[in-house]
């Protein structure tokens, strides 16, 4: 009785040391990485953190940029744009990432931001019209697409959208409004195309992150958008350019300003992009994201800049790391590899300049987009 | 009666001085004692203040929109971010109905499932169901969500969901809906298979409970076996029933990732049972991060979340009440507790 016991409990002992041992190895070798980084990390650390839509871009933009700037160390997270704004502002992180611009609220509540926009993003319309030819490009404007996202406008054969689109039969199906349910820059971009096309829309909803949708149901995230749309027959939502490309989707042709149909793509962004930019009444501090109400023939009227908000009150050493990153990624981080791959429209690069100057100027006094400082 | 107790007191007294003369190295012992019990009050301490700072922490940040909108935030329907305007009564209506989906369709199948366990099923059976049912309630609640979209709403969508509007539907105009597959529907039923085996392990250990001898007499008066189940077995567990529901409701009122996953949140009350609608947890799971940009909002969100909580206090206090009144005041703590 006695031996036993004592054996039982050396053998405990023995399991309890083992245990042990594995413990502190676990523990060692999370430290690790800590011990070894030192002072080298804390130095040229850089959080981004944000908005959702731009969270695969700025994960290959942190691995490509810390690979040819070794001592600087970015990390990335996924948070929602509000997040970033708000932790931006009040210093938690260095970068906060946006879908939205900056608006004249949100510049009063946060005076020391400064919008950079750095990639460029769509909303397009996807559709599932039962016994509608996937080679069928439904057309919409502004006012149509408003009063089906109103519930004004409740069957696929209405006289509205026929007379939008002659020569496609429509079948007498009830129209099933497809909305994201979490905050999202998408969503801001397609209600304010809708708002700043249909005045119904603008006093009934308005232009939100997350508005308060008078019909349809919500999603949570483009893929769920995506799904719903295409499992329930009947459905119109939205989703922006990365997710049209991954699942090749069938979009809606959007009216642009000079009445003509524009299917969103890169190439139909980027030259909204360029228009944008010619034009001067575009605000010098980018506070405004959409490009609707831009002329030209081949211009898509719903695309929008995404943007990082950088805190002007970020310390000296910061934010030159900040500004090499920035300058970084308006450059090489535009290569296609980058944007077009995870899913975004590289900037209109030259006109940007003299703007960027500006911002880049009010960030960092004495420095300019074009001083590529080496450090 | 006061002689006696100070008779007991002198007894008790007389042991443990024994106790401590029999204890060698009284000093230490006492000093560990006195440590352990530190220990043990700094835990019950924690809890409590855990609970308080939690509790004040969301009055405070809830604060602006409590004072702007006071009581009318529970009876407006108005939720506009971009104006400023909030009221929750949507999302309370929402979560109600999803809990009481649940609820309906869970009591039954769980109490039918507990009879079977503990009456009819063979020695070998309720081993194995019992064990499964004990995996179902570990099922993380994110794969209940992802089974209703793959299998619930497409059942819903084409079959049942038509099936109750062309047949209940034509006399009842709520049962005359959409037939989405997502809605209130969808998310109910799945938090309804989330909490039938909550409701029926604590309904049959109860049934397990009941005294061998009432069921023999109940036979001896010439019941039969379903008699005896249902007039003296399942009437002697009913506040173990009242109880398990109480767990079931605090559950599904809660319940987060599977409703945000079906129910289509989307900020209507629900007219029809084949409605999309909105509860209070999965608003703040899509929207709480995006709120934070704005005080007012996020007060709003918080002050929901403190709705749901009062939600929870009431009803379990109201259970725990109900329960002390069926039992007589004995078991109702070990079963109430939610």
């Amino acid at each position: 009785m006695f031996l036993s016991n004592s054996s039982r409990s050396s053998r405990n002992k023995r399991v309890k040391t083992r245990f042990g041992r594995i413990i502190l190895f676990l523990f060692a070798a999370c430290l690790a990485p800590f011990l070894a980084a030192g002072p080298g990390w804390a130095a040229g650390s850089i959080t981004i953190s944000g908005s959702s839509m731009l969270f695969p871009l700025e994960q290959v933009w942190a691995v490509a940029y810390m690979k040819s700037h070794p001592g600087v160390h970015i990390s990335v997270a996924s948070t929602g744009s509000g997040f970033g704004i708000s932790n931006a502002a009040n210093g938690n992180i260095t970068i906060g990432a946006s879908d939205a611009y900056l608006t004249k609220d949100l510049r009063k509540r946060y005076p020391n931001l400064v919008s950079v926009p750095i990639a460029f993003d769509d909303a397009q319309v996807i559709y599932n019209v039962p016994g509608l030819p996937k080679s069928v490009t439904l057309r919409f404007d502004g006012k149509v697409l408003a009063r089906i996202f109103l519930g004004k406008i409740r069957f696929w054969n209405d006289r509205q959208i026929r007379a939008l689109n002659p020569g496609v039969h429509f079948p007498h199906t009830r129209i099933r409004v497809v909305h994201r349910a979490d905050a999202s820059g998408t969503t801001f971009v397609f209600t304010d195309y809708l708002a700043q096309t249909s005045s119904e829309w603008f006093n009934q909803v308005g232009r939100d992150m997350s508005p308060a949708w008078p019909v349809g149901s919500g999603y949570n995230g483009s893929d769920a958008v995506v799904a719903a749309v295409m499992s329930s027959p009947g459905s119109i939502g939205y989703v922006g350019l990365g997710w049209v490309k991954e699942y090749k989707l069938t979009t809606a042709a959007l009216k642009n300003l000079d009445g003509y149909f524009v299917e969103g793509s890169v190439d139909t962004i980027r030259k909204a992009g360029h228009a944008a930019l010619k034009d001067p009444s575009f605000p010098d501090d980018f506070n405004r994201s959409m490009v609707w109400n831009i002329h030209g023939k081949d211009v898509y009227p719903d695309a929008n800049f995404e943007f990082w908000m950088i805190n002007t009150n970020l310390d000296g050493e910061t934010m030159k790391h900040v500004r090499d990153l920035i300058m970084w990624a308006l450059s090489e981080g535009q290569n296609a590899k980058y944007t077009v791959d995870s899913g975004f429209a590289p900037l209109p690069f030259r006109p940007l300049k003299g703007r960027l100057d500006k911002i880049i100027h009010r960030l960092l006094p004495g420095n300019s987009y074009n001083v590529r400082s080496p450090g | 009666m006061s002689v006696v107790e100070t008779g007991k007191q002198e007894k008790l007294l007389q042991r443990k001085e024994a106790l401590e003369r029999r204890v060698t190295g009284k000093e230490t012992m006492v000093q560990s004692d006195r440590i352990f019990g530190w220990g043990l009050k700094a835990g019950g301490l924690l809890i409590m203040a855990l609970f308080l700072v939690v509790l004040l922490v969301c009055i405070v940040t809830a604060w602006p929109s409590i004072r702007k909108f006071g009581f009318s935030f529970l009876w407006s329907q108005a939720w506009n971010p971009s104006r400023g305007i909030f009221g929750g009564l949507t999302y309370i209506i929402g979560t109600f109905w999803v809990t009481g989906i649940a609820l309906v369709i869970s009591i039954p199948v769980a109490i039918f499932s507990a009879l079977f366990l503990s009456d009819y099923a063979p020695k070998w059976m309720s081993g194995i169901v019992s064990t499964l049912m004990e995996m179902l309630a570990g099922i993380p609640s994110i794969v209940f969500g992802a089974f209703g979209i793959t299998f619930m709403v497409p059942i819903l969508r084409d079959h049942l969901e038509p099936f109750l509007a062309n047949t209940l539907g034509t006399r009842w105009d709520f049962f005359n809906g959409d037939a989405l597959g997502y809605g209130v529907l969808a998310a109910g039923i799945v938090v309804g298979f989330m909490i039938v085996p909550l409701v029926a392990t604590v309904t049959r250990d109860s049934l397990l409970m009941v005294p061998q001898e009432m069921v023999e007499a109940s036979y001896a008066l010439g019941a039969t076996k379903a008699e005896t189940l249902f007039f003296v077995k399942l009437k002697a567990v009913i506040p173990g029933i009242v109880g398990s529901v109480i767990l079931g409701f605090g559950r599904a009122v809660g319940e987060t990732m599977a409703v945000l996953l079906l129910i289509g949140n989307q900020a209507s009350i629900p007219e029809t049972i084949q409605d999309v609608g909105y509860t209070i947890s999965s608003l703040l799971a899509n929207t709480f991060t995006y709120a934070v940009i704005d005080p007012l909002y996020a007060a709003a969100e918080v002050e929901l979340g403190l709705i749901l909580l009062m939600m929870t206090l009431v009803v379990n206090t109201l259970g725990r009440k109900l329960l002390m009144r069926l039992m007589g005041g004995r078991l109702a703590g070990s079963v109430g507790g939610g």
